[in-house]
């Protein structure tokens, strides 16, 4: 991967929240800190396994659903909570990924990329059982594709003028159903 | 590596007793030690028993135990036992 990939509306991550994604089959964990700012990890706690979406966010901390490890930011453990005496080595981390958040929509992206789209208005997140590349949109409207997995994508729709979001709506209810009636 | 002050460094000899797949089983060790911040050396391995010494602090070499117990897929431990090195 190397474009940025959106994965969410910014709407949808409000802070102290989280959710799961997933980009060509690798499944990732958003989340957004009390403070507003939004990260992509890894979705899997070191520990065990456990899928990091399904946690808690407290403060600026992610913490495990399973056994309530917490992390930071930097994606270091900082607290074990069956442990509390333990000093936690540096070398229990989730493996963290590059975030950029704008137009609305948070990115996946390397940590050099950048993306510069301007603001913008959510209309929704939309899955289409399909393979879809690109698409033809209306003008002031905006889709961002992300490939979920083999016959699966995420389309997330934007608009520039607020007055415009029902009409995109409804234009994208139209668009899945033809997207998916051509495969 | 330091554990601070409230660390406690402990040296153990690790035996994993079962039905083991060498390859898979040595390198699921590794990875546990690596992420735990554990020293190891294998000191021996066959499809019945492991067997490694563990430089750490004790309560991640309790991890480490309870992950290797565990194992990796196909792999089946029936029995651990521990002993200072």
């Amino acid at each position: 991967m190397n474009a940025p990939v959106a994965v969410a509306l910014s709407r949808d991550v409000p802070p102290n929240t989280s959710i799961g994604v997933r980009v060509e089959d690798t499944e990732y964990v958003v989340w957004r800190d009390a403070n507003g700012t939004a990260h992509i990890w890894e979705d899997r706690c070191p520990h065990r396994g456990m899928k990091l979406s399904l946690g808690f966010v407290r403060g600026d901390r992610i913490a495990c659903l399973y056994h309530g490890w917490e992390y930071g930011t930097d994606g270091r453990c900082q607290k074990i909570p069956a442990h509390p005496e333990l000093p936690v080595p540096d070398s229990i981390t989730v493996g963290t990924f590059g975030t950029v958040e704008s137009g609305g929509v948070i990115w996946l992206a390397t940590n050099a990329s950048t993306v510069d789209e301007a603001p913008l208005h959510p209309v929704r997140s939309m899955m289409v059982e399909a393979d879809v590349k690109d698409v033809e949109a209306p003008d002031g409207t905006h889709v961002f594709i992300q490939p979920v997995s083999a016959g699966r994508t995420m389309l997330h729709i934007c608009v520039e003028d607020a007055t415009h979001a029902e009409s995109a709506y409804l234009w994208a209810l139209g668009l899945r159903i033809a997207l998916e009636a051509a495969t | 590596m330091s554990f601070g002050k409230s660390g406690v460094m402990e040296h153990q000899t690790l035996v994993f007793d079962g039905a083991l797949e060498p390859d898979v089983f040595l390198a699921f060790c590794a990875h546990r030690a690596q992420r735990l911040s554990i020293d190891h050396e294998v000191l021996g391995h066959s499809p019945a028993q492991v067997e490694v010494a563990l430089r750490g602090h004790a309560t991640l070499i309790d991890m480490f135990e309870m992950a290797c117990s565990l194992g990796p897929e196909g792999s089946v431990v029936v029995s651990t036992s521990r002993s200072a090195a």
